[in-house]
């Protein structure tokens, strides 16, 4: 019993002992952070008006020259502010110019640092400034291997945005694990080269990263890519027809085709839905019956789909009215309903 | 009369050896969680976190949610809480509020002050509900919707919410809490950067009682000056930073608060929607998700994300506070009640093994074996002698429990989030978290012990609490 009472009481007194010397080292670092914070928030302010003058007009002073650990960073965090706000390839040459003169080095150490965030936040830097002169270094600790996942990714992107040859060669080499998210951040990045390097290569890359190409061509908008597409549809695998057909309905001006009626067809209802969305973007008659066949779709999301694109059309209005009247599917009568109501309602607000 | 009394010290030795044991079990378990947590708080201390978001509001990258809001007799804040979600920073979205028959102006209020106008809509019934009595929609702001149903009960009015939702994600929020800016988006992002391997999210709460807010946003955080905001203000870091990042880490996550978490649609419509008549809806959903996952054998995941903080408003008085902790009590039984075929059971891995147990031991038990401890104590400090060491060996273990553990969290988030800008606020939280077994701890644990009484006795529901609306 005694024993026992002396080894709870002396844990309890040692773990207090270690809690308030914690506190105590906790309450002094938060005082000096915040009045390092303060004297931050100064030094930005004073800096500010010179900065921006030299990244609008380039007028540089020895103002701007980073010396001392609070200047530098003070510095830092406001090229970051402007970076993220100000666009411009004037601004952004100047941005990256600066920082590769007095920076790369200090970036390139920082890397290096033992703290993950640290790292991280360096990448996100990098991103942000486009340090070029990064790029060699870039490749070799990615080469090196040993960089935790999101390293890999957030290098990836800013090799991306940098047009780095031999990308997608890196890309099928790397035992990363990509998020859709990540895939398509990084082909969204591409230059035309690497983007036409990839399209070349389309059959040898994982499905992942197929799927993220087909979607910034829809996002791009990259009509130019449109054969392509046609000769996808024309394929047996129905994933890419449906995110052909997405991408497609993206674009704008397309030429009506007979053979896109197909895929209104399909057994697969998310196929459905992009064939009925792609009659919608190209409002054209020759669809017109088709959507008022899919409002009577057994799939809610076809209906819906269908509806909403029968509203693209001049006459859709009159249309889905008529089918309200009578139609007799009442699941496509409840459908109509609710779109012609949606669209009142956003006649309200507009 | 003397083998009375020698049966009854015999009884006490032997009884308070093993809560001695259990004691010193409970604190080396919670320690492990400290010092998990500590190393993963850590690794992202100070990380920029505006940087990765950015592309993410690019909207083809997105992917849109429903938040729901269920709302019974929010009159007083409900139009400050819904104003503040409609300018969250996220690309698409939409707001449904879910009137669960309120009695008070809940349903006039949010038709007048958004002008609400019935439509007619078609509801996939995916989960059955009470029925809808109408559906409308704002004419100011045309993603904001808003159903009129019969009380049900919160996780009826969520699943209403559920079926009138149009996007695959949806968030459950609480009618009287105010997101942080940029929360929503740091709450999705472990959803969207997994390949949808990871089917609910949820973020830190936080009690907004002290900060200042202006037009349904956080101004300026700080901390309320009452002692029992500030106790509860520890638990809810002890509870969070300490206990969810670590248990998060290995896939052992029993709770995403109902007050901010992210969900997929698909897993919980598959899952049977959120549980009628019981009290602790949000985690019994998360036990059956995890249930779910296990039975099919799905590559799913449930995370905690500390860093996106979700403020709501706290009991301020001892009647409500004591409401809440007998509400809380009674749902983590139903919780567990429901589940009890899995507590134990190799066949649902860490979570039959370690995280019910846990629950089970810990959590829903801890209070009575506590409980014991002070009225042990108690009766050890009257017999005197050779048992006042036996009394203080219990006090010290129950400072080290309540107290010891209580300033851990408040280092954790001195550590990592350092959400409080002001030093007095943090001395503040330590001197507090010290006196917490002198007070605070055993009022909780009787009111704990008193939800398990009224489970015994039959009681149910909710319960109501006195707001004044954090955002109005």
């Amino acid at each position: 019993m005694d024993r026992a009472l002396m080894v709870v009481l002396v844990s309890l007194v040692v773990i207090l002992i270690l809690l308030g010397t914690l506190l105590v080292y906790i309450v002094a670092r938060k005082a000096v952070e915040n009045k390092q914070a303060r004297r931050l928030e100064q030094l930005q302010e004073h800096y500010q008006l010179p900065l921006l003058r030299y990244l609008k007009d380039g007028a540089f002073t020895r103002l701007l020259v980073p010396e001392g650990r609070e200047k530098t960073e003070a510095l830092e965090n406001l090229l970051a502010l402007y970076a993220g706000v100000l666009r411009g390839e004037e601004t952004n040459g100047r941005i990256a110019e600066y920082t590769e003169l007095y920076w790369s080095e200090r970036f390139r150490r920082r890397l290096r640092s033992r703290s993950w965030s640290v790292r991280m936040n360096t990448l996100y830097r990098i991103d942000l400034f486009r340090m070029r002169s990064l790029e060699q270094e870039l490749l070799t600790r990615l080469n090196a291997g040993g960089l935790t996942n999101p390293e890999q990714v957030e290098t990836f992107r800013i090799l991306s945005s940098f047009g780095t040859k031999e990308l997608v060669g890196q890309l099928l080499q790397s035992d990363a694990d990509f998020s859709d998210f990540h895939c398509r951040s990084i082909v969204n990045r591409m230059d035309e080269q690497t983007f036409a390097e990839a399209m070349e290569r389309f059959a040898e890359l994982p499905r992942r990263w197929q799927l993220s190409l087909l979607d910034v061509i829809g996002v791009q908008r990259r009509v130019e890519r449109l054969p392509f597409l046609e000769e996808l549809l024309k394929g047996g695998d129905i994933e890419l027809r449906t995110r052909s057909l997405k991408a497609m309905s993206q674009f704008s001006l397309l030429l009506p085709k007979e053979e896109y009626l197909r895929h209104a067809d399909s057994d697969d209802w998310q196929e459905r839905v992009m064939a009925a969305r792609l009659f919608g973007a190209v409002r054209s008659a020759v669809y017109v019956r088709v959507l008022q066949r899919l409002m009577r779709d057994p799939s809610w999301w076809v209906r819906s789909q269908a509806a909403q694109s029968l509203l693209e059309y001049p006459e859709g209005r009159l249309l889905l009215e008529r089918i309200v009247e009578g139609d007799e599917d009442s699941f496509a009568r409840d459908m109509a309903l609710e779109w012609l109501e949606k669209e009142e309602t956003r006649g309200f607000i507009s | 009369m003397d083998s009375f009394l020698d049966g009854l010290l015999a009884f006490i030795d032997a009884f308070g050896w093993i809560i001695i044991v259990y004691m010193m079990v409970i604190i080396g378990f919670y320690l492990f969680l400290l010092v998990v947590s500590l190393v993963q708080l850590r690794r992202s201390y100070k990380l920029d976190e505006n940087e990765p978001y950015e592309e993410l509001l690019e909207i083809s990258y997105t992917k849109p949610v429903s938040i729901l809001v269920p709302a019974y007799n929010e009159e007083a804040g409900i139009y400050g809480s819904v104003r503040s979600l409609l300018s969250i920073n996220y690309p698409e979205f939409e707001v449904i509020v879910i009137n669960d028959g309120s009695s008070d102006g809940t349903l006039q209020t949010m038709i007048d002050r958004f002008q609400m106008v019935p439509v007619r809509k078609v509801i996939r019934e995916q989960i059955a509900t009470e029925p809808v009595r109408a559906v409308y929609q704002s004419r100011l702001h045309d993603n904001l919707f808003l159903i009129d149903k019969l009380n049900g009960g919160k996780a009826d009015a969520l699943n209403a919410g559920i079926n009138l939702s149009r996007y695959p994600y949806f968030c459950s929020l609480d009618g009287d809490s105010v997101l942080e800016r940029g929360a929503f988006l740091k709450v999705i992002k472990p959803i969207l950067d997994s390949n949808e391997d990871i089917i609910a999210s949820g973020g830190s709460i936080r009690i907004a009682n002290g900060c200042r807010i202006e037009s349904g946003e956080i101004a300026e955080v700080g901390l309320s000056d009452k002692p029992l905001v500030i106790m509860q203000e520890i638990e809810y870091l002890r509870a969070f930073l300490m206990g969810r990042v670590g248990l998060s880490r290995h896939n052992l996550l029993l709770i995403v608060s109902g007050a901010f978490g992210v969900f997929a649609k698909y897993w919980v419509v598959e899952a049977g929607g959120y549980k009628k008549n019981t009290v602790g809806e949000d985690m019994e959903l998360v036990v059956r998700l995890h249930r779910m996952i296990k039975e099919r054998k799905l590559n799913k995941r449930i995370v905690y994300v500390p860093d996106p903080v979700c403020w709501t408003e706290a009991p301020e008085s001892m009647k409500y506070l004591r409401r809440q902790r007998n509400r809380w009590h009674r749902g983590l039984w139903e919780s567990l009640w429901a589940h009890r075929k899995m507590i134990g059971n190799p066949k649902y891995g860490s979570i039959g093994l370690v995280s019910l147990p846990y629950f089970l031991f810990l959590e829903l038990l801890g209070p009575v074996v506590e409980a014991a401890a002070y009225l042990l104590m108690l009766l050890s400090f009257i017999l005197g002698g050779t048992y006042l060491e036996f009394a203080l060996i219990l006090l010290a273990l129950s400072i080290l429990y309540g107290s010891v553990l209580s300033i851990g969290a408040v280092v954790l988030e001195e550590w990592s989030l350092q959400k409080y800008p002001r030093v007095r606020d943090v001395l503040s939280l330590f001197f507090f978290a010290l006196t917490e077994s002198l007070w605070y701890r055993p009022l909780t644990v009787w009111w704990r012990v008193e939800g398990l009484w009224q489970l015994i006795r039959g009681k149910r529901g909710w319960g109501d609490m006195k707001r004044k609306g954090v955002s109005a």
